[in-house]
């Protein structure tokens, strides 16, 4: 079942940022993750799903019905934190959190558990009879997370939630949207965080410049992938390097002292490149090797396709 | 205490602060003091009382109504399962309390000083005067605080706001008055407020039949709409989801 529908979406600006004639779909039960730079329209994006914005041409739709102007009945389908917590500063946390909880029809003892429930996970039950103007800037966006998550909706739209979190939450917040998942709830977040995303999301769009850069399920696009590995050198001295002539090498930047190569999964692959960095007359200093992270996948995903073209 | 509906909520939040509310008070009473206590004819201490009021509610409500547009937390009210007629009414009715209390306060200070022996028909056509004039002031602020995209700009629409609504009020005394304005006066509850107030100061207030029935209606619709905003919760014009 199709949950979000996007054709031929257009949103300018007069600023010139914005969604470039941009085409997606969301099914029930998955994860759907924006990755893209500042400014690629990634918040625009959630501000239209969301229902705050109008589209300028194409269509959108959420749950079938057009995303703007939505009914109250499809408003109750979904939640949405934004990536500006904004509250009523001088009422508590509980209360602000009892408010929404509220207008989404949670009530009664139902009401109090579920806060309860959701101010404890997000380790603000200390602070949850404090007034919100003394809350900390991550403190204030746990909040906004929470009031989006509280009443358990069909789509939950995230802009930017890792923003200002510690790590524990972020680790209870994934656990949240894996049980979203699990249990057939669709969730939408817009994010720069790509490891924090690659443990939640289904699927992925990259996004640049309003367009859409690469996109795929996140599992196939992270086995599709030539390189699966990122190898960052530090050598003693500048040296001038042509690009080696290795097999399972797909790209080389040298940036003055440093070397980053991205490579495939031989094993033997790093000690080959030592040993031509060394021939080469380079003197290595430390050697980091990671695998390549969800928004390098996109990217050279992107890069790909470009050559293709 | 829970916030059940958004009416609760912007009065929760407008007496969470008592400094907020004694500064709010603080600053209309001052505005108004010479008016009240400066020995001055009828018809300029009405004008200049009712001239207060109009400020101190405009300025009030459209200001706190940008701070809420600019903040974010209308956008977030946009995305509630509610209608957004019930949303506009939760916030004017919030406001206008918020203005009605330093206002009727400042108007029994008034009373109880220039005019001490007044009739219960005659205070409680002045106070629906005041509640009406309140009511459709803040509808009008709140408008003009959502036109207005910051606080610069609210404050130049309030400032050309409040110079219309002066006009067509008649609480300029050096326009000559124009045919289409006298109909527009009959009208227009601020200035029944100021040439009540003026009948009061001069002891010549006769309150019809009539009007003492519309005023007591007014005063029994706007307790009513309060009482009902702030005990039920909020009113679900939508299936709710199991």
């Amino acid at each position: 079942m199709e949950v979000i529908s996007a054709q031929h979406i257009i949103k300018h600006y007069p600023t010139g940022h914005g969604i470039q004639n941009i085409s997606f779909s969301v099914e029930k039960g998955q994860c759907f993750g924006i990755l893209g730079e500042n400014g690629s329209g990634k918040s625009t994006l959630a501000r239209l799903i969301a229902g705050i914005d109008r589209i300028q041409q194409g269509q959108l739709t959420v749950f079938g019905q057009s995303a703007f102007p939505r009914p109250p009945s499809l408003r109750r389908r979904c939640g949405v934190a934004l990536d500006t917590p904004s509250h009523w500063e001088t009422l508590t946390g509980r209360q602000n959190l009892a408010f929404f909880a509220r207008q989404y029809g949670l009530k009664g003892s139902a009401l109090n558990v579920r806060i309860d429930k959701l101010l404890s996970e997000a380790n603000l039950k200390l602070h949850a009879d404090h007034p919100v103007s003394t809350y900390s800037f991550g403190m204030r966006r746990k909040l906004n997370i929470i009031e989006a998550f509280a009443h358990t909706p069909d789509l939950l739209i995230l802009d930017e939630p890792s923003a200002g979190l510690d790590m524990v939450f972020l680790d209870r917040m994934a656990q949240w949207i894996l049980q979203r998942s699990s249990s057939g709830l669709t969730t939408w977040i817009a994010d720069n965080n790509a490891d924090w995303l690659a443990r939640t999301a289904t699927n992925v769009i990259l996004l640049s410049q309003g367009r859409i850069a690469a996109a795929g399920d996140v599992k196939e696009l992270m086995n599709s992938i030539d390189a699966q590995y990122r190898i960052t050198i530090e050598l003693e001295r500048k040296v001038a390097f042509a690009v080696p002539a290795l097999p399972g090498v797909f790209s080389f930047q040298r940036d003055g002292k440093q070397v980053i190569a991205e490579v495939n999964s031989d094993p033997h692959l790093p000690s080959r490149l030592l040993g031509w960095i060394c021939d080469a007359g380079g003197q290595v200093r430390s050697m980091e090797i990671r695998s390549i992270t969800l928004y390098e996948a996109l990217r050279q995903c992107a890069r790909e396709s470009e050559v293709a073209v | 205490m829970m916030p059940l509906n958004l009416f609760r909520l912007q009065l929760m939040e407008s007496v969470a602060k008592p400094a907020r509310s004694v500064v709010r008070l603080g600053v209309t009473v001052l505005l108004a003091l010479p008016f009240i206590f400066v020995n001055m004819p009828a018809s300029v201490k009405a004008s200049g009382l009712v001239m207060v009021i109009l400020f101190t509610t405009f300025f009030g409500t459209a200001i706190a109504h940008t701070r809420l547009c600019e903040d974010g937390r209308f956008t977030r009210l946009r995305m509630l399962p509610k209608s957004p007629l019930v949303l506009w009414l939760d916030l004017v009715l919030a406001s206008a309390i918020n203005r009605i209390v330093p206002a009727a306060l400042l108007l029994a200070g008034f009373i109880f000083i220039n005019c001490p022996g007044i009739s219960i028909a005659s205070m409680i056509y002045i106070a629906s005067l005041l509640s009406t004039v309140v009511v459709l002031l803040v509808s009008l602020a709140t408008l003009i605080g959502h036109i207005a995209r910051s606080n610069g700009q609210v404050h130049l629409l309030g400032a050309l706001a409040c110079g219309i609504i002066s006009f067509v009020s008649g609480m300029i005394p050096t326009v000559p008055r124009v045919a289409s304005l006298t109909i527009v006066l009959n009208v227009n509850p601020l200035f029944q407020l100021q040439a009540a107030l003026n009948s009061l100061i001069n002891g010549t207030l006769t309150v019809s039949t009539t009007a003492q029935t519309l005023s007591a209606a007014v005063l029994i619709l706007l307790g009513f709409g309060v009482m009902l905003r702030w005990a039920t919760g909020s009113i679900n014009l939508s299936t709710q989801k199991n």
